[in-house]
């Protein structure tokens, strides 16, 4: 066997896990009167007590930081509403969609080291998607991070995903990305020509996902365990499928009546594990990859400026689809600010960072019924 | 015309029925039976409101609950068939087209037989009051009355019948292929508007019966058929 083919792709792959230079954490005090001496603690724990009470969620986490006072993370309510197990400040949950930002940051630092381009297409980088997806030859890496290639987004789209997960939530966690791809997307028409429009599809990232792993030759746990988690020290957060017993739990009101059901293994099967969604963390884990991330700490200036910017297309509102590559644009009272919400059946999660004063907003309740976001403006100030 | 006494005591029947429903809810849930759907005491409430609807409807043109000049065939018989057959066309596209494999378990549109009796029996009746018996006759009587001079105004109905039943199929409208959302909006509008015809020619029971037929096949057998085979 000859060996030298893989030298250049074991060197990527050593520069790759260079570590960065970035501060690491201590380790965080999980109590809630570790932070009763926060100067605002009463402020924002009423408020939160309110979120969690107009949200109908058994329990919230908010973590808020910004300059001139301390990091404050609080908990109200219940993880497990089964065992009336509380929910704590450093408890674990499933983040959802701010997963993309991950993967976006591990393709862009791919990008950044030369082994792929934003330009290069899908059907060059994964040329079994060739004859498969419609136009892969005109879908770029930047489409697929952008979600402006067209393609269709079975989790949100197709009664037939949403069914097999309720009807038989194990068979569907079983599935690999390959059988997701091959049963929901291959075949499927776009919504429209590669570039010409915007829209939200969870199988752009199944795909980068599928990208990481083969540019890398590593499982996707390790590619985002390499680059992101361990450099940064993020020792509550991972993305591999591991026993979920002690996350907190998520909850939906199915029949809207008020009783609300844990539908953990709906969410479990839905994303765990994937590129799109699966990543399970805490509230502290997210702002230190928050910090990270936009303080230029994971990607060089250019890159992390090509992530931001507008995705501006004529069909978006104002021309603007306020998303980057991987990163949502939120117009708040505030101003724009960088992040990414996620949702699923059972959980809310949203990650935001406001660049006019560094500040760091991160808000998880375990009730998947949407979220009120003037919390946050009222509490970023 | 005027609802007939018999007419009123079949709607407090039917209301009978709702109370059973909550009654026998609330004891299964009490006995640990897992994800129960509940028939709440608001829905109850709107039903009863619903009698408000039974005693303007003949006087806005609509057939009398128990019009004696309906014949039972064009009451009960005939609606109840044609709901079938909606259930019918739907159960065969949901294991043909939607979800192929086999049902594993009760889906979120079926629950433990013979509790789904009680519950789709009421929630047809909540939906019929919801979409049809409260609103058409009630606003026939007012803008007939007020506006046009005439509450039994044939387009009047034909207006409110066609908005009115925009509502649940937009509400339900499923997220898939384009061919399986018109299918979706085209059957659930095609049979919320005969319902209201139906309501209108032959009383409201017809009506409900449509729906009846559709539930106690899409929700009731097909839920009692995966529940056999698990």
């Amino acid at each position: 066997m000859n060996l030298s083919a893989y030298w250049p792709a074991l060197l990527g792959l050593l520069m790759g896990c260079e570590p960065l230079a970035v501060p690491q954490p201590t380790p965080l005090p999980c109590g809630l009167s570790a932070y009763a001496r926060h100067p605002r603690h009463q402020t924002y724990l009423t408020e939160l007590q309110q979120y969690r009470q107009q949200s109908v969620a058994p329990g919230s986490i908010l973590l808020i930081q910004k300059p001139g006072e301390p990091r404050w993370i609080g908990a109200v309510g219940k993880a497990n509403l089964e065992h009336q197990t509380d929910i704590q400040p450093c408890g674990q949950f499933r983040v959802g969609s701010i997963t993309k930002m991950f993967v976006a940051v591990a393709v862009l630092k791919l990008a950044e080291q030369g082994k792929l381009r934003l330009d290069d297409r899908l059907a060059t980088l994964l040329p079994h998607t060739a004859g498969r997806i419609p136009q892969a030859d005109q879908i770029t890496l930047r489409h697929l991070l952008s979600h402006t290639s067209g393609l269709t987004d079975p989790p949100n789209e197709s009664i037939r995903y949403q069914l097999r997960i309720v009807d038989n939530a194990p068979e569907r966690f079983s599935l690999t990305t390959d059988q997701l791809l091959d049963t929901y997307v291959y075949g499927k028409p776009l919504h429209f020509t590669p570039g010409t429009g915007w829209r939200y599809s969870n199988a752009n990232y199944w795909l980068l996902g599928k990208l990481l792993e083969q540019q890398t030759g590593k499982p996707l746990q390790s590619v985002l365990n390499d680059w992101i988690f361990k450099p940064l020290a993020l020792n509550d957060t991972y993305i591999e499928v591991r026993d979920d017993s002690q996350l907190v739990r998520g909850y939906a009101d199915l029949y809207g009546d008020g009783r609300l059901f844990d539908v953990s293994h709906w969410d479990r099967a839905d994303s765990d594990g994937e590129a799109d969604g699966g990543i399970i963390s805490t509230a502290a884990d997210l702002a230190t990859f928050a910090e990270a991330l936009f303080g230029g700490k994971l990607l060089s200036d250019a890159w992390l400026t090509e992530m931001l910017n507008h995705t501006r297309l004529p069909s978006c509102p104002n021309g603007d689809c306020e998303y980057g590559l991987g990163v949502e644009h939120w117009k708040t009272g505030l101003g724009l600010a960088y992040g990414h919400n996620g949702g699923s059946v059972g959980i809310e999660a949203n990650l935001l960072y406001f660049p006019h004063n560094r500040g760091v907003f991160v808000l998880y309740k375990n009730n998947g019924n949407g979220s009120d976001k003037r919390l946050m403006d009222r509490l970023m100030k | 015309m005027t609802a007939s006494r018999s007419s009123l005591q079949i709607y407090a029947g039917l209301i009978g029925f709702c109370l059973i429903t909550v009654g026998l809810g609330r004891y299964l849930d009490s006995q640990g039976v897992a994800n129960l759907r509940q028939f709440g005491w608001d829905s109850v409430g709107l039903v009863a409101l619903g009698t408000v609807g039974v005693w303007l409807a003949p006087r806005t043109g609509f057939a009398d609950l128990l019009d004696p000049r309906v014949t039972n065939w064009q009451r009960l018989g005939r609606p109840l068939a044609i709901g079938f057959l909606f259930a019918l066309a739907d159960v065969l596209v949901f294991v043909g087209v939607i979800h192929p494999e086999p049902v594993t378990a009760l889906l979120f549109f079926m629950q433990p037989f013979p509790y789904s009796i009680l519950l789709y029996g009421s929630g047809a009746l909540y939906v019929d009051v919801l979409y049809r018996l409260l609103p058409i006759p009630v606003l026939m009587w007012l803008v007939g009355r007020y506006a046009l001079t005439n509450p039994r105004h044939t387009g009047l109905f034909w207006l409110l019948a066609g908005l009115s039943s925009l509502v649940e199929p937009l509400e339900q409208l499923i997220t898939d292929s384009p061919a399986l959302i018109a299918y979706s909006f085209a059957s659930g509008y095609l049979m919320n508007l005969l319902q209201a015809y139906f309501f209108r020619k032959y009383g409201f029971l017809a009506g409900l019966m449509i729906r009846l037929g559709h539930y106690a096949l899409w929700h009731v057998g097909f839920g009692l058929w995966v529940e056999l085979r698990l």
